[in-house]
């Protein structure tokens, strides 16, 4: 076999033919027999059987294709006797004539790929295939017994780098086309080995190069605990809940590629992150009732600076999903109000009519994707809000989401509500009430929270009281949330506004001296810091949240991470100490201000 | 009360106030700190002579560490300037107002910098796939890169399982 041209799993071609040429004896016996016989089968699986699968793939996104032209075609019916009647009835019967070809492709297609005795023999090798991979990459080189340890180590042997990329390829291609279609299947075996596949390359991404490879292994996973049959959980739903291997790595492995994936570097890697993450989500859901998996998450979260990046990542993804999904309701909304002013819209032109409709088609489809992933974003939200609250107070996080949960539920309860209502709610996946009722319990969830308090204080844009009293009457009416919960709620906007109050007499310090405040952000620095190589002096909360989306020192670009700031002591000193007087004074000053509201009344007796 | 940008804003909106706009900017429209429009005019020689443009700004909560959602105002019969790199529906791209955003630049840095970027045009046409991105632009142009593809593999993988049950 001759595979100096295949892509290796993570080495480049000139440090596998390195690699080749210094392993080359001419003592190096002929492998054996068995051996043989392994690559062999494996070079057969993926120039045979996989590559009929993904034919088969190709025959679905065919079908989808001719199924979207059809009912492009079939439109709105208003063709019906008019001019156009007869030509696009022919073309109407021609697709559905292709349609009814492909269809009898696919199912040929399936008569032999879905083969039980196949298919059972398939699983057999790839499961099998798997397991030596793992080995390859085991340092002990024992896998499966004992079984690998997790996560691997850093340095990857370049034994495993040469290996071409194609085997994780094969393995995880047929994974998702079995899982997929026959996973009965692997009632009988294959189970425990596609879990220690899935979780080895999960923890220890770095071991494979290719993102969509890892991608992909995490598609196996979500399609593992999707319900088939009588199996509620899918065919690995109830061992991802007991298998100890499972209880230790996988809510690490979880968070880890939700990280991971938000650099993937590929160019459609906007939707393929969106996916990644709503699969993740979809398995965090399915484990979340689980207290070990629940104990390994608070264990994850003692790594402060990881969780927030997780953190921040899911409150990108949050703002992002709903402002997208709301934006793209409201234009529906928009073109549907049009359209039922029948008089103004027979007036326009045909062609005029044609693009909305057109237009209003592909907003459809867009914001049903946009609805499910932001819904989803949302609950695993109020999952995480609920669990472990600390990360979501750090300062570089708490001001956004507050500010980003007050948006959303202005655009939900406030006084634009109405431009969401859209005809075939369901149809758009979009469930407004479901939605409020799950940022209501983020709110909830954070309600004890300082800091949030403080955070929903201070976010001038969106909060108001009245805003939270509508939601409150909403959730009473639709029976969203319950009376205690409710009343939760309402004590939180009487702390928000006392807070608020607090926040606004602070405010008013009067003349701050230029180089107290942050010179991006324009408020009184509580913690100042020194950039290292650009020497401003700005806020550590600015200068935390601008790293999280740039690595950069925003003065001139260089290089920058949270470690190398140098913590500005005697400026803080001095800013401490000015705080401490202006406080003392408006103290002071208080006092008379009081006294004399009751002058006027004074005067009037 | 400040939200994290108000203050920014409010700071910059004094100083617009104090020292006035750089020549051929004028601040048109800034009675809150979400949406903000200048009129933009090149001065001098240029393929834009006599032309005025209105410029909008759009304010997250997050300015300035997020960047300003940026274009020219094209309703009411107003036009976007023909230039390379401004679409018809008024989005602009511009590296400064995506990945080379700093929060360091400011409102008025920006349209100074588009000001000058119409100032050296050579030649008015519009960008080549005009029509294209026009057509599935989003409303908010901050979101364009995202746009290259639909966003509809999401569902790729929704086992067929679902349905045969």
């Amino acid at each position: 076999m001759d595979l100096s041209d295949e892509t290796r799993i993570k080495a480049t071609s000139e440090e596998a033919n390195e690699w080749a040429g210094k392993n080359k004896s001419p003592n190096t016996p002929s492998p054996n027999f068995i051996s043989h016989i392994f690559y062999l089968t494996a070079a057969m699986s993926h120039y045979g059987y996989l590559k009929t699968i993904s034919t088969y793939n190709d025959l679905s996104k065919v079908m989808e294709e001719m199924q979207r032209h059809l009912d492009m075609l079939t439109g709105d019916g208003s063709w019906r006797n008019g001019p156009r009647q007869a030509r696009i009835e022919a073309a109407i019967k021609l697709t559905k004539d292709e349609i009814t070809k492909v269809k009898a492709q696919q199912l040929s297609f399936e008569v032999q790929l879905l083969d039980p005795e196949l298919v059972f023999q398939s699983i057999g090798f790839t499961t099998f295939l798997s397991v030596w991979l793992i080995r390859q990459a085991d340092p002990r080189k024992t896998h499966p017994s004992p079984v690998v340890e997790l996560p691997l180590p850093q340095e990857v042997p370049m034994s495993f780098r040469v290996l071409p990329e194609y085997l994780v390829e094969d393995i995880v291609d047929y994974l998702v086309f079995a899982v997929r279609n026959v996973p009965e299947s692997f009632a009988l075996s294959g189970k425990t080995e596609v879990m220690q596949f899935i979780l080895t390359f999960l923890t220890s991404t770095w071991y494979i190069k290719n993102p969509f490879l890892k991608s992909k292994i995490n598609d196996v996973l979500f399609m593992a605990i999707w319900p088939y049959g009588r199996e509620r959980n899918g065919i690995l739903g109830s061992m991802l809940n007991t298998h100890p291997m499972a209880l230790k790595h996988l809510m690490p492995a979880l968070m880890h590629f939700y990280i991971e994936v938000e650099q993937t570097g590929a160019s459609s890697q906007f939707y393929d992150k969106f996916n990644a993450r709503r699969n993740i989500s979809f398995v965090l859901k399915a484990i979340w009732d689980n207290p070990v998996h629940r104990e390994a998450l608070n264990v994850e979260a003692k790594n402060v600076d990881k969780f927030v990046r997780f953190v921040n990542l899911m409150i990108n993804d949050v703002t992002y999903l709903l402002d997208e999904s709301l934006s793209e309701l409201t234009q529906i909304h928009n073109i549907q109000v049009e359209m039922d002013d029948k008089a103004t819209w027979e007036s326009q032109t045909p062609e005029h009519r044609r693009e909305r409709e057109s237009t209003l088609r592909s907003l459809e489809r867009h914001a049903s994707s946009y609805t499910t992933l932001g819904r989803s974003t949302v609950e695993l939200l109020k999952l995480f809000t609920a669990q472990t609250k600390t990360p979501f107070m750090m300062p570089e996080i708490v001001d956004r989401l507050a500010a980003m949960l007050d948006y959303n539920l202005d655009a939900l309860a406030g006084p634009r509500c109405q431009d969401l209502k859209v005809r075939d709610a369901e149809k758009l996946r979009f469930n407004p009430r479901a939605l409020l009722s799950d940022i209501l319990q983020v709110f909830l969830n954070l309600a004890d929270q300082p800091e949030f308090v403080c955070a929903v204080a201070g976010d001038g844009r969106s909060y108001k009281k009245e805003l939270f009293e509508r939601a409150a009457d909403i959730a009473i009416r639709r029976t969203l949330k319950s009376v205690t919960e409710i009343e939760k709620l309402r004590l939180f906007v009487v702390k928000v506004e006392e807070m608020k109050a607090t926040l606004e007499a602070e405010e008013d310090l009067g003349e701050v001296p230029d180089e107290f405040l942050d010179p991006l952000m324009f408020t009184v620095m509580r913690d100042p810091v020194i950039l290292p190589s650009s020497k401003t002096t700005l806020d550590r909360s600015t200068i935390k949240s601008h790293l999280l989306s740039d690595s950069k020192d925003p003065f001139n670009r260089a290089p920058l991470s949270i470690e190398d700031v140098i913590p500005n002591t005697e400026l803080k000193a001095q800013i401490d100490a000015f705080l401490t007087e202006r406080r003392k004074n408006s103290g002071s000053f208080q006092q008379p201000q009081d006294s004399n509201v009751n002058i006027p009344k004074m005067e009037v007796d | 009360m400040a939200s994290i940008s108000s203050r920014r804003l409010a700071k910059e909106l004094n100083e617009i106030h104090a020292q006035g706009c750089p020549v051929g900017i004028e601040l048109k429209q800034a009675d809150d700190f979400v949406t903000w429009r200048f009129s933009i005019e090149v001065m001098g020689e240029s393929l834009y002579k006599g032309e005025k443009h209105l410029l909008q700004f759009r304010f997250d909560p997050s300015y300035p560490i997020s960047s300003p959602a940026v274009q020219f105002v094209v309703e009411d019969g107003r036009e976007a300037p023909i230039h390379p790199h401004v679409y018809s529906n008024g989005h602009i791209c511009a590296s400064i107002l995506g990945n080379e955003w700093s929060p360091v630049l400011s409102v008025v840095a920006v349209c100074v910098t588009l000001q000058s970027m119409l100032a050296s045009c050579k030649k008015k046409e519009r960008p080549v796939d005009n029509d294209r991105y026009v057509k599935n632009a989003p409303d908010n142009p901050k979101k364009t890169r995202f746009h290259y593809d639909g966003p509809y593999l999401f569902l790729r993988y929704l086992p067929a399982t679902a349905t045969r049950d």
